[in-house]
């Protein structure tokens, strides 16, 4: 290895693509079953890539599934969720951050607290509360489910990027003639921004990501996001079509996509930060 | 502008054993340059914040000329704070940020940016206006600062040490510009600090402050000669005060200073009523001087600086430093002989450290 | 006459009024059902029609004698622990990977966090078709191989079916381990490793005398966090096995679902839901007393 130092880079790097690439496999064989025909689902054995490539299944999930319908609600549910997360948790979390009052301490330690909660002990009494408050089957009742793991999420990221901005901008504008929230609105809401988009992705991606909440409060195609809706598709045909399946797995993972693309330095740093702190 | 009065001032936090500021009174007059003065944790700061408003005292009342504005929130005492980091708005330009004062007051878009550019001339920060503050300099950024400060025309002109993140050269040049633009203004201004340096070349009075408590309000000249306790007097000045044991006996040709059983100086006869007593004296490096019969003081070190050559010595238990011409070498164990110019002793009662020779 | 209030007052009612949506939603949607849930542990209701009566503890009885909760409760602790094992494991090994310099480092990192951002139903979806005995890729290529005879029938035998779950587990959740590792390492001062260099330590030396000890303290807060996270899971378990073959992979979660609407009794899952917290509680306290001594370095 010595004698040639670019032999032993090479091959570590050909090792750890390897590792990368075979991890990264599902996501490929998921884009190469959708694209491809019916007919070469059943190969045996089955090839890598698709002989012809096909957007019939697309084609199909558009227009002769609920598909659309699914895509739809998880749409309204997860920008609903994300728009009342970030409203309400961006002043809480400006309140945990810079104030100073009975019970702040108290406060701080049950939103972690919260932020470990089972989904699985809560769904069944909220459950209860909505199908007494005859909110079963309503996209409004996904939003406050949803909001019970989001917000203690959004109140501590939110909190950690409002703590690293320094206070004194805060106390310069209030000299200046701002009101305590006119401050807030000025001076801290512009530098929170890159943690606040951060944070709204996030809280994007976990609402349109959701299964058991949605599964318990909804039952009807029409109000079903795209994860129980999607997996209906499934049991409930008796040919399984797997290459549908994918092409709706394909288009699920649309905005994670996006948003990755066009956030990909902000998620890691944001991430980072909160990983690190558990 | 306006006259600023503290009185009784006094902040306790729940949180804190002792108090941050206990019973300060001060008479600041209009448009003077008072420095804040004193080491960290002595409660400066935290008089300089109840000033702008953004803590309440839990004693006491503050009044800006007739007016007592204790309770009265920051945006409506129309002062202007200049922090130590200089806290701008780092989205905003140069301009935003010095017109946002402005802004808040609703003052017309014209007469805003008239001001603006007014204030940035003043300041040579024209070519800036344009840029964030995370494109400026130090030196820069707390021009904006001053700036930003200035637009309003307040009444109190608050500085947070200012210059302390500055390099050294920047800083002795930003406190010649401090001082000339007071001189313009004649705003009044509260200068907080723990550079004696800073306090007194550019104050017209200066508070001391030790633990929350006003240990003396003068001006820099009597601060220096007439320090009312030891511990002003061993913070002002430097190389610091020298520090002596002492008594005061009768003597023929007056009252007589005597420290490590050696007579030190004659003293004027006014202090004759301090005969008896046990004293710390306190000797600036520049008034020990060597004579032909004096003490005696054996030679520790030398450290010549360039313009003048410090001289260490051990007279008796004590250190003494002392200032000398800046060619004078000698070695070290050598003895000199030592003269106190009886004019410039300080004596303190070595209990209380409170100044006992109230006179001269 | 009154005293004016104090600048630290009204900023302490202000910060009140701006907690309060938060604490309102808290109270009404985590803190009120928590209750809710162990009243409900003590009734019997039908999930449908929604009456019920009181009951006591009959529900807990007759949860703790049935084995099909015991079955459920080991069957947590292997998935937990298999899972967990994994994800650190590999999360380790490949944070430490991508920590050098690799060819276009940030698309590896970027493709390595994809599982975790993948929605569940996606990720059960194509592991299920890759696991299909009929037409699946694994099975096509382990017969391929010549490593067996016959396609496995992976979701529908033991131990094979909790092995897949463990699998796609470890898959769906190893690179928020990589993620930790990562910014941890990251932080390590450059300086460490040249010490140590000149002092004469190899690779392996400087990873156990240097690394390891610098990853510690954040090792044990990820195993707590992952472990109560794989301990709750639910998704991923119900829509790949559906807690079959029998209940040879329900876990507890699957056991509280199937009371609740196959068996129509949310009483009985209630109470069982109320066990799993009360296991869960032990792990929470103990990550809370981790998480608030980290803070204080």
């Amino acid at each position: 290895m010595r004698q040639h130092p670019w032999l032993g880079r090479l091959l570590w790097n050909l090792m750890v693509w390897a590792v990368v690439l075979t991890i990264a496999f599902p996501l490929f064989w998921i884009v190469s079953t959708a694209l491809r025909p019916e007919t070469e689902l059943f190969q045996r054995p089955p090839s890598l890539l698709p002989g012809t490539v096909t957007f019939e299944h697309f084609r199909r999930l558009v227009m002769d599934t609920p598909f659309p319908i699914y895509f739809r609600n998880s749409a309204i549910v997860a920008l609903g969720t994300t728009l009342m997360v970030i409203i309400v948790g961006s002043l809480g979390a400006y309140s945990l951050s810079r104030f100073r009052y009975r019970g702040r301490g108290a406060i701080a330690k049950v939103v972690l607290l919260t932020y470990l909660m089972p989904s699985v002990v809560l769904f069944l009494p909220l459950y209860l509360i909505m199908a007494e408050l005859g909110l079963v089957n309503s996209l409004f009742s996904l939003v406050l489910a949803y909001m019970t793991f989001a917000l203690p999420f959004a109140l501590w990221l939110l909190r950690s990027f409002i703590d690293a901005i320094p206070v004194e901008t805060e106390l310069a504008a209030m000299v200046d003639g701002a009101s305590r929230m006119g401050a807030f609105f000025d001076v801290v809401l512009p530098q929170a921004l890159p943690g606040i988009i951060s944070t709204a992705l996030f809280t994007f991606i976990l609402a349109w990501n959701e299964y058991l909440y949605a599964l318990v409060l909804t039952n009807r195609d029409t109000e079903k996001p795209l994860p129980p809706g999607v997996i209906t598709m499934l049991t409930s045909s008796y040919n399984i079509e797997w290459a549908l399946l994918m092409a709706a797995s394909v288009l699920m993972s649309l905005p994670l996509i996006l948003s990755f693309a066009f956030m990909q330095k902000h998620l890691t740093r944001g991430f980072g930060a909160g990983a690190v702190k558990g | 502008m306006a006259s600023v009065t503290l009185k009784h001032l006094g902040k306790n936090y729940t949180t804190a054993a002792a108090a941050a500021v206990t019973d300060l009174s001060l008479d600041i007059r209009e448009g003077e340059f008072i420095a804040l003065l004193g080491p960290s944790g002595c409660g400066k700061s935290t008089t300089l914040r109840m000033i702008a408003g953004l803590e309440t005292p839990t004693a006491g009342n503050i009044l800006f000329g007739d007016k007592d504005v204790t309770y009265e929130l920051p945006a409506d005492r129309n002062i202007a704070m200049v922090f130590q980091n200089y806290a701008l708005y780092p989205h905003m330009t140069v301009r935003e940020n010095l017109e946002y004062p402005l802004k808040k007051r609703r003052v017309p878009v014209a007469e805003r940016q008239a001001r603006s550019r007014e204030v940035s001339e003043l300041l040579q920060i024209t070519a800036l206006l344009d840029r964030r503050p995370g494109q400026l300099s130090g030196g820069q950024q707390q021009r904006v600062a001053l700036g930003r400060a200035l637009i309003r025309s307040p009444s109190v002109f608050l500085l947070d040490e200012p210059l302390s993140n500055l390099d050294a050269k920047l800083r002795s040049h930003m406190r010649t510009e401090l001082v000339q633009l007071h001189r313009r203004l004649r705003t009044t201004m509260i200068y907080v600090t723990h550079d004696q340096l800073e306090a007194m070349t550019m104050a017209d009075r200066i508070a001391i402050m030790f633990d929350g408590k006003l240990q003396q309000f003068d001006t820099p000249e009597q601060i220096y000669n007439k320090p009312c306790n030891r511990e002003v007097a061993g913070f002002i000045g430097t190389p610091m005060m020298n520090f002596l044991a002492g008594s005061v006996q009768p003597g023929a040709n007056g009252p007589e200073l005597i420290v490590a059983g050696h007579l030190a100086a004659i003293l004027p006869a006014q202090l004759n009523s301090l005969c008896g007593r046990t004293v710390t004296v306190g000797v600036r490096p520049e008034d020990v001087t060597e004579t032909a019969a004096g003490i005696a003081a054996q030679v520790v070190l030398t450290e010549p600086i360039g313009h003048e050559t410090l001289v260490s010595l051990d007279l008796g238990p004590h250190r003494v430093v002392m200032r000398h011409r800046p060619d004078f070498r000698i070695g070290a164990g050598e003895y000199m002989q030592l003269h106190f110019n009886p004019q410039k002793v300080h004596l303190f009662d070595p209990d209380t450290g409170q100044r006992v020779d109230t006179g001269t | 006459m009154a005293r004016p209030l104090t600048i630290e007052q009204r900023d302490s009612r202000l910060g009140v009024w701006l907690i309060a949506p938060s604490v309102l939603v808290f109270l009404c949607l985590i803190a009120y059902p928590l209750v809710d849930s162990v009243w409900m542990s003590f009734r019997q209701i039908n999930t449908i029609t929604l009456d019920g009566h009181y009951v006591g503890l009959r529900n807990y009885e007759e949860i703790i004698s049935s084995p099909d909760f015991w079955r459920s409760l080991i069957n947590n602790f292997i998935w937990t622990a298999g899972a967990l094992t994994l994800q650190v494991v590999a999360g380790i090994a490949i944070g430490l990977m991508l920590h050098q310099n690799v060819w276009c480092r940030s698309l590896a990192r970027g493709l390595i966090l994809f599982p975790y951002l993948l929605p569940m139903v996606v990720a059960v979806l194509v592991w299920k078709w890759l696991f299909n005995d009929l037409y699946g890729l694994l099975n096509a290529a382990l017969v391929h191989s010549g490593l067996v005879d016959f396609p496995v029938d992976w979701l529908g035998g033991m131990p094979s079916a909790m092995i897949s779950i463990i699998i796609v587990g470890a898959w769906k959740y190893f690179p928020f381990v990589v993620l930790t590792v990562l910014a941890r390492l990251q932080s390590i001062p450059e300086q460490l490793y040249e010490a140590a260099k000149i002092d004469g330590a190899g690779p392996l030396a400087r990873f156990v005398d240097i690394t390891l000890p610098q990853l510690r303290g954040v090792l044990v807060i990820v195993v707590l966090l992952r472990a109560i996270w794989d301990f709750k899971e639910f998704d991923l378990i119900y829509m790949m096995t559906g807690g079959g073959p029998v209940i040879s992979t329900q876990t507890l979660p699957l056991l509280v679902f199937k009371h609740a609407f196959p068996l129509q009794q949310l009483g009985k899952g209630a109470a069982v839901a109320v066990i799993m917290m009360l296991i869960m509680l032990v792990f929470m306290l103990g990550y809370l007393r981790l998480y608030g001594r980290e803070q204080d370095k």
